[in-house]
């Protein structure tokens, strides 16, 4: 009987791996880089200065994008490349701008660190960084100008968001922006026009911690040294 | 359909023209003399962008649809996501067209009349001129010395340089010893000219120390530093943002630099809701790029944009070509596309003959325009 059942099971077995093979019916889910390298790990954070999430999002730089995805390693090379929907490597545009941000859900302003390898992608689509509600934790600026505008500011517009980078640019029609651009570039840093470009809004995060921290006291009561002649 | 006015002083070291300022509601003078001897400042030019203005008449040279087939660009629509329409295009000497096909990985090659003619294969860069493992796609091509070149982003490079018998070789450019971070590159008659964002690493990617401005480079050979965007006179030209009582980008001056004289002309972009006297002055964004050196003119193709949110969802905002130089000025809106086309690094191109040209993505594929030549 035993033997009998596993010759069953054996011939099954071939059968549906002659199957599987032919493509006729389903096989077990397929190993991804998320289900191999993913994990939750975050923890509330008490501060977020900019100099913090331009760090973390450089770490995502020259890793892949997956729309809707939002787990990277720091290898600087996409592990997923041409694999579009493949719960691949890497953030889109918006999950990079909440993981960097440290963001919540909405009515909430504090700060949540996620590991690089979390897959997570927040509450937040693009439509909503270019329109955003008075609970969300992000405020659309009244202008787009350098006056108003600074680095880890975002521009959005109802279909891309990116970040504003520290670098200057040598160009006068472009910034340096910090995006997951799409399966045909991945995650980096790129010369735009978004500035330039009416679809586009520029965001910012509330409650922003001071780059100073936790130094800002002393900085301001730093004694002035006054010459007499 | 295009606003003229000639500038009351040469930019260019030459002699000034002599034709009389006939400023339009387009283009102005505001008066400001600037005291002798040097550097020479001219009198700043105002242009007058009216966000309800049509774009003036541009002529259709062809339309190459996008598709699977060999003849047809590559396109693909991401969501959360920018497109993947082709990226630039390029005049060559003999009229034909090159196109930067960066989501099929080639440069697609077009007769005059649109007639696909074939494509040069330009793989993602091997590791060695890649950073990492980013390979990086095309962002610009241009013609220098009749040689076209391929400027890879986002990684400053590299360049892939196309032989006449479609052999690519992939390049950085080096300065004292280290990579340059090219982040764009300009048509020219003369070895490639180059803009240098500083230095990068094979690894590291771009490093904060490092170089920048133009540079002129003759593959694989010496780079060398220039004072701005060389022309054919043996003089240059620099673009300079200048600081703006808004904080806006409005004001800037270009810089023609010849042997022992440097002239500035500055300009400034007036946007409005309309260009007659009901129209209302707005804060704006204004991002002149793709210089283009023509003689003693430079072509460049201005975005811009109302700066405040509300302004820029009611009004929208728009393109326009300015010329600046020896001629006079020209200050024309441009047909806006169809698509979201921020990918599109280079609108502008100029033909053997001296034409004008612009690659306008639609829906359905991109579209080349001729500008007109005036009567």
């Amino acid at each position: 009987m035993k033997r009998a059942v596993s010759r069953a099971v054996s011939v099954a077995a071939v059968v549906s791996l002659v199957l599987i093979l032919l493509g006729l019916i389903a096989g077990p889910a397929l190993a991804s880089f998320v289900s191999n390298n993913c994990h939750a790990n975050h923890a509330a954070d008490d501060h977020h200065r900019r100099k913090d999430a331009l760090a973390y999002a450089a770490v995502a730089k020259w890793e892949g994008y997956e729309w809707g995805g939002g787990c990277w390693n720091d290898n600087n090379r996409d592990d997923t490349p041409n694999a579009p929907d493949s719960n691949g490597e890497g953030p889109d545009c918006s999950g990079l701008v909440f993981k960097s941000w440290e963001l919540r859900n909405p009515g909430d302003n504090g700060y949540t660190w996620y590991d690089k390898l979390e897959n997570v992608h927040g509450p937040y689509a693009t439509y909503d960084y270019h329109s955003p509600e008075s609970a969300d934790p992000f405020v659309k600026l009244p202008d787009k100008s350098r006056s108003t505008t600074t680095y880890m500011d975002a521009f959005a517009k109802n279909g891309h968001v990116g970040l504003l980078s520290n670098r200057v640019s040598p160009s006068s029609n472009t910034d340096y922006i910090i995006e997951a651009r799409g399966e045909a570039s991945g995650t980096g840093e790129w010369l735009e026009s978004y500035r330039y470009d009416s679809s586009y809004v520029a965001v910012k995060r509330k409650n922003w911690t001071p780059d100073c921290y936790p130094y800002c006291q002393m900085e301001a009561s730093q004694p002035v040294v006054v010459t007499v002649p | 359909m295009f606003t003229v006015v000639a500038l009351a002083a040469s930019c260019t070291g030459g002699p000034p023209e002599g034709t009389p300022s006939t400023a339009t509601p387009g283009a102005s003078i505001r008066s400001s003399p600037q005291p002798s001897p040097s550097p020479v400042v001219s009198e700043q030019v105002v242009l007058t962008a009216g966000l309800s203005e049509t774009p003036a008449a541009w002529r259709k040279v062809f339309f190459v649809p996008f598709g699977d087939r060999p003849s047809e660009l590559g396109f693909k629509f991401f969501h959360e996501s920018l497109n993947s329409q082709p990226s630039s295009f390029a005049a060559a000497a003999d009229g034909s067209f090159w196109i930067a096909d960066r989501w099929k990985e080639r440069l697609a090659h077009y007769s005059p009349k649109g007639k696909f003619l074939g494509a040069v294969k330009v793989a993602q860069p091997p590791p060695g001129v890649s950073i990492g493992g980013l390979h990086g796609r095309i962002r610009d091509i241009v013609f220098s010395r009749e040689r076209l070149y391929a400027l890879f982003d986002p990684t400053g490079g590299p360049i892939a340089q196309v032989g006449p018998d479609g052999a690519i070789r992939y390049l950085r450019p080096q300065f004292q010893g280290r990579h340059l971070w090219v982040a764009e590159i300009f048509p020219s008659d003369a070895p490639l000219t180059i803009l240098v964002g500083g230095f990068v690493d094979p690894e590291q990617g771009f490093v904060e120390d490092g170089p920048t401005g133009f540079f002129r480079w003759d593959p694989p050979g010496r780079v060398e530093q220039l004072e701005g965007l060389p022309n054919r006179k043996g003089s240059s030209v620099q673009l300079q943002r200048l600081p703006s009582p808004s904080g806006t980008d409005q004001d800037f001056a270009l810089h023609y630099s010849a042997p022992g004289q440097t002239f500035v002309q500055p300009f400034h972009v007036e946007v409005r809701t309309d260009r007659g006297p009901a129209g209302k002055s707005l804060p704006a964004e204004v991002g002149p790029g793709n210089m283009i050196a023509a003689g003693d003119d430079v072509l460049m193709y201005v975005m811009l944009a109302p700066s405040r949110a509300r302004d820029a969802r009611r009004y929208g905002g728009g393109r326009w070509l300015l010329r600046l130089g020896r001629s006079p000025v020209l200050w024309e809106r441009l047909p806006d596309p169809g698509i979201s086309d921020e990918p599109q690094s280079r609108h502008l191109a100029l033909g053997p003959d001296g034409s004008i040209y612009l690659m306008v993505a639609e829906k359905g594929g991109m579209l080349i325009l001729r500008r007109p030549s005036p009567s």
